[in-house]
């Protein structure tokens, strides 16, 4: 049975359910948002990992013209290779009926019966396909428009067309989660079927698996290094060296910062639980505090009646996590779920791992009790004498009070109005932790809001302003610049256009390590680069400059120690020469590839290519996605035609594949400053009550003379209103520091640096709307239970 | 007309009370209660001394404002002098820190309130039990025996179950008087217990008091009313925050 100590406390969290609801509501939000986070994060790390692992994906990828078997079979057998795999990797499109082409990336395997290394897995349909039979990635079958079943159109870039059968589907992790909603999509054939379409049966690329130390960078490199010499004594030339980042899916980084920032949000939704705590367990302990000096009186240790609230704030905390964590569960599991299938991978299991259900359980009962600590100490550390002559907390130091006496001097308002004012002001130390919730409530809002402004903002800024193309056509390889601009104005639609260089090279850091690169020459009177925006320190190119190169944000965090006006070693097919870098801009264009922009002249005389081009850069007429999507269809077609296999995709298409990744997380910071919004609507909900109940007897006093149920509900309404308009202006003013640096922590997150900021005003609107009906909402419900009381028992109020 | 008592300086040593005699149970001595406030310091208590003996039935009787439940709040330990002593059972209350305080006064006192002062949440008897789950004495298999048997005594035994706002002032008093013996205290310290009942009632449980007394228990009772005052054994007059003789008739608080 329990003491009659214990059964005060257990009835006043019944008898007080308005109270009760809005701090469980509030710290199981709390409670849920942070267990739906570190839970998914925890499913999806795991998932993700042991997906990725299971693929036995490739320590190193190797490029070259041709494999041959033996070669192959040479370099699994070495001691320290594990696996070793050809495969033959070609871009073509494809199209199904009379529907558009869409670019695709059609892989041949050798055996789909026993793939060893970068593994796809069957995913419905027909497994392993058989000649003339193609497999279509699970993702990208939207894209394509093909049914299982379907006869699909292949074409490759010389324009040589057949026909296959889409027969299946396959699951590639190693895709880019983007495949889903652009291009390319994916498609897996047998060598016999690459027969077919007329290639020679062998690989291109060699997918190899280390045999130790396999998350060792340098040792994967190494043997890199040691096959591409093998190859070379075997009369291959190795193109390319690819090496992932080990035992990390490509999209593991994103995911991962996402769930940073989503942590961030977290703690900050912990923090405004616990500013509503602590307002409603200081305004508890306010209204007991004769309660309390009773207790006292009768013999209670303070320590005794401390325990009391600490005890009512843990069995809150205990409801609070009996809620939350069902729907963390659930919550968890969808949230994985979206992003498992966003990003597209499987989820084995959805278990959370206890750590994570420790972590609720700590949430739940310790946030609470620390919040609560403060006024629960200083609330029981008041004397009998103090408590029973009924002090309870005053307007405290002269400060506060200076803001109410200027408030009081506020005249020539409507009398209720007047009211509403000064009632609010009334209890500052309550006012300004309802304010404080609010704030940050709608700061975050803002900030998110102005996040996504600032994501589009950095696209515009980039593929509108920076880059002045709409087109960009990539040639499978080099061919005469002079041509390239002579075929391409033949397309309708078409303005402008410039031939530009690249290939890949290897640049030799200071420490004697080697980093890819691409090394990019263009005209040195470009009009397609407005180099000026991205710029990030140092100058641009200046026409005729020879050896002197820009590189960009991401090769330049490969090369520590290198800044502007150090030399950079190239090494182009073992011939090293030496470039100065004079600037270092941003670029977004394939995120995670270093680039080194050097003019024209220079690139084509150090690549030996001089007069050729590999890709060309285009102005259409009109600039809308359905134009430009059109002229790069015909330049596709008018290249292929002549012999010139082409790709050309839109800036269009290349901005969206970017916004797509930047719309997941702003949806879901977007959620998760909904939660807060609860939270601080939660908030100032309390606040409200609290205010309702202590004026309880002064609402009885407006009633017996002669205020009606309107009055009251508006007197409260405009308060209510008031806090929130408050509120409001401190989150406007707090909105555009926090959304910069929201910006900036994104943008070094997702792309390496900061974004192009952008302050919305719309979000700060939008803020004022939501402020205004959560108070508003807040305000009305325990004002309209004040009103509904009658004089008589509103009077009789203790 | 009253007569002023002045204080006189102490010649004892703290923790000791020269004055008073070895059957005293509560002995003030020289105490001061000054009240800051924003007007300039109040002084409520101007040099008290004041002894009161074991089993006496004592009434402390002034005007509103007159320093009387200030006197009583020396007593009780719910409020601590400026200067002076307070004695009680063997006890230098001034200088027991807060927590000494709460455990010496569920010992030693029991309080009882004008307005009541149960909790709301608890029933009457779980009101009576609270004293002794606080200071946890008793078995707690003995508190609700203990506490059945104090709400027979006061009459409201068939009221156990119901929560305060279920009774009338007089049965919410009688509880608070229940509540106030539920340790045994010797002394039960009552400031304005009829002040808020009406005339049958504050009889009713003047009558209480007066038993108690007969029982053996120290009753100091702050009270406005003079006819209650005159039933009293012995009556202190408190005015202008010092203890006053009356020219003829009562006997006063000696000095």
């Amino acid at each position: 049975m329990l003491s009659p100590r214990w059964r005060k406390i257990v009835r006043e969290l019944w008898s007080n359910k308005a109270r009760t609801a809005l701090i469980v509501l509030s710290t199981s939000v709390g409670v849920f948002a942070f267990g739906l986070i570190t839970g998914s994060q925890a499913i999806l790390e795991r998932e993700l990992a042991r997906g990725y692992a299971a693929t036995n994906p490739a320590s190193a990828r190797l490029y070259a013209d041709h494999f041959d078997d033996d070669f192959v079979h040479s370099v699994d057998r070495m001691p320290e290779v594990a696996a070793a795999e050809g495969r033959h990797v070609l871009a073509v499109r494809i199209k199904v009926g009379s529907g558009p082409w869409v670019s695709l990336q059609l892989n041949a395997l050798p055996n789909f019966e026993r793939i060893r290394v970068s593994q796809i897995r069957p995913a419905g349909g027909k497994w392993p396909p058989e000649t003339r039979e193609i497999l279509i990635e699970r993702a990208s079958l939207e894209l394509i428009g093909a049914q299982i079943g379907d006869v699909v159109q292949v074409e490759r870039l010389d324009g040589r067309s057949y026909e296959l059968r889409v027969v299946g589907l396959a699951h590639d992790l190693q895709s880019p989660p983007t495949a889903r909603f652009e291009g390319p999509a994916y498609g897996y054939i047998n060598f016999d079927t690459l027969e077919a379409l007329e290639l020679p049966r062998g690989a291109n690329e060699l997918h190899v698996v280390v045999a130790t130390n396999p998350l060792d960078r340098q040792h994967i490199q190494a043997v890199a290094d040691r096959i591409k010499r093998r190859a070379e004594n075997a009369g291959i030339t190795i193109a390319e060296i690819a090496i992932p980042e080990p035992g990390k899916h490509p999209a593991d980084n994103i995911i991962q910062s996402i769930v940073l920032l989503l942590i961030i949000f977290g703690l900050l939704s912990q923090l405004l639980n616990a500013f509503l705590i602590t307002n409603m367990i200081s305004a508890l302990l306010a209204q007991q505090t004769r309660q309390i000096g009773i207790m006292k009186a009768i013999g209670a240790r303070t320590e005794q009646i401390v325990a009391l609230y600490l005890v009512q704030v843990l069995i809150l905390g205990l409801i609070a996590l009996g809620l939350a964590a069902p729907l963390v569960l659930v919550g968890a599991r969808g949230f994985s779920h979206f992003v498992a299938t966003s990003f597209n991978f499987d989820l084995a299991s959805y278990a959370l791992p206890p750590r994570v259900i420790g972590l609720q359980v700590a949430i739940a009962l310790i946030v609470p009790l620390l919040a609560a600590l403060h006024p629960v100490l200083a609330g029981t550390s008041v004397t009998v004498r103090e408590a029973i002559s009924s002090y309870g907390v005053g307007l405290g130091n002269t400060g506060k009070r200076r803001i109410a006496g200027l408030v009081e001097r506020v005249r020539g308002l409507p009398r209720p109005l007047l009211l509403s004012l000064r009632n609010t002001f009334r209890r500052t130390g309550r006012l300004a932790l309802t304010l404080v919730t609010l704030t940050l409530g709608g700061t975050i809002f803002i900030a998110i809001i102005s996040l996504q402004a600032s994501l589009f903002h950095t696209l515009d800024h980039v593929y509108v302003s920076y880059w002045n193309h709409d087109i960009q056509i990539t040639f499978g390889q080099a061919y005469r610049a002079e041509r390239i601009v002579h075929e391409v104005p033949k397309v309708p639609g078409v303005v402008d256009v410039e031939a530009w260089l690249s290939g890949r090279v290897r640049i030799v850091t200071p420490a004697a390590a080697t980093v890819d690169a691409v090394l990019l020459g263009l005209p040195a009177a470009t009009t397609m680069v407005r180099s000026e925006l991205i710029l990030v320190e140092g100058r641009w190119l200046e026409p005729k400059e020879e050896h002197s190169v820009v590189i960009n944000v991401e090769l330049l965090k490969d090369l520590p120690g290198v800044g502007v006006g150090d030399d950079l070693i190239v090494e182009i097919d073992r011939r090293r020469t030496v470039w100065r870098v004079v600037g270092i801009v941003r670029r977004m264009q394939q995120p995670g590839i270093g680039y080194a922009y050097a003019n024209y002249s220079s690139v084509a005389r150090a690549l030996r290519s001089d007069g050729y081009a590999t890709s060309a850069h285009i102005v259409t007429t009109q600039h809308d996605a359905a134009f430009a999507t059109a002229v790069a269809q015909s330049l596709e077609d008018h290249f292929n035609r002549r012999g010139m296999p082409a790709t050309a995709e839109t800036t269009t298409a290349f901005r969206g594949r970017l916004a797509f990744a930047f719309q997941i997380i702003v949806a879901i910071l977007l959620f998760m400053a909904l939660l807060l919004a609860a939270v601080g609507g939660f908030s100032l909900m309390g606040t409200m009550s609290l205010n309702v109940l202590e004026r309880t007897r002064e609402i009885g006093v407006m009633r017996a003379i002669g205020a009606s149920n309107g009055s009251v509900l508006q007197i409260f309404l405009v308060e209510g209103l008031l806090i929130g308009l408050i509120s409001w202006c401190f989150a406007a003013l707090f909105g555009l520091p926090m959304s910069r640096l929201l910006s900036d922590a994104i943008g070094e997150a997702l792309l390496r640096w900061p974004l192009n900021f952008a302050f919305s005003i719309w979000g700060v609107l939008l803020w004022l709307g939501l402020v205004l009906v959560i108070s508003a909402v807040s305000s009305l419900l325990p004002a309209r239970h004040a009103s509904r009381l009658t004089v008589r028992e509103v009077l009789s109020y203790e | 007309m009253f007569r002023r008592i002045r204080g006189r300086k102490s010649e004892t040593h703290a923790g000791e009370c020269a004055q008073c005699g070895d059957a005293a149970l509560i002995n003030l001595r020289q105490v001061v209660k000054r009240f800051n406030s924003e007007a300039g310091p109040f002084f409520a208590l101007k040099g008290v001394d004041l002894s009161i003996g074991a089993g006496e039935f004592v009434a402390i009787v002034g005007k509103s404002g007159s320093g009387k439940s200030t006197l009583m709040n020396m007593i009780t330990g719910i409020d601590r002098p400026t200067t002076g002593e307070v004695m009680v059972a063997g006890t230098a209350v001034h200088r027991l820190s807060e927590r000494q305080i709460a455990i010496w006064r569920g010992h030693t006192v029991g309080v009882i309130f004008q307005f009541f002062q149960l909790l709301p949440a608890l029933t009457v008897i779980e009101n009576v039990m609270l004293p002794m789950d606080l200071c946890n004495l008793y078995r707690p298999r003995e508190r609700k025996v203990r506490a059945l048997q104090l709400i027979e005594q006061m009459g409201i035994a068939e009221h156990g179950a119901k929560l305060p706002a279920a009774l009338s002032g007089g049965q919410q008093q009688r509880v608070a008087i229940a509540r106030a013996l539920a340790n045994d205290p010797a002394i039960v310290a009552a400031d304005e217990p009829t002040g808020n009942l009406d005339s049958k009632n504050a009889e009713a449980v003047f009558q209480l008091f007066e038993s108690l007394a007969a029982q053996g228990k120290t009753i100091l009772m702050v009270t406005h009313d003079p006819e209650l005052a005159k039933r009293a054994r012995r009556t202190v007059s408190v005015a202008d925050g010092a203890i006053v003789v009356p020219d003829e008739g009562q006997e006063a608080g000696h000095a």
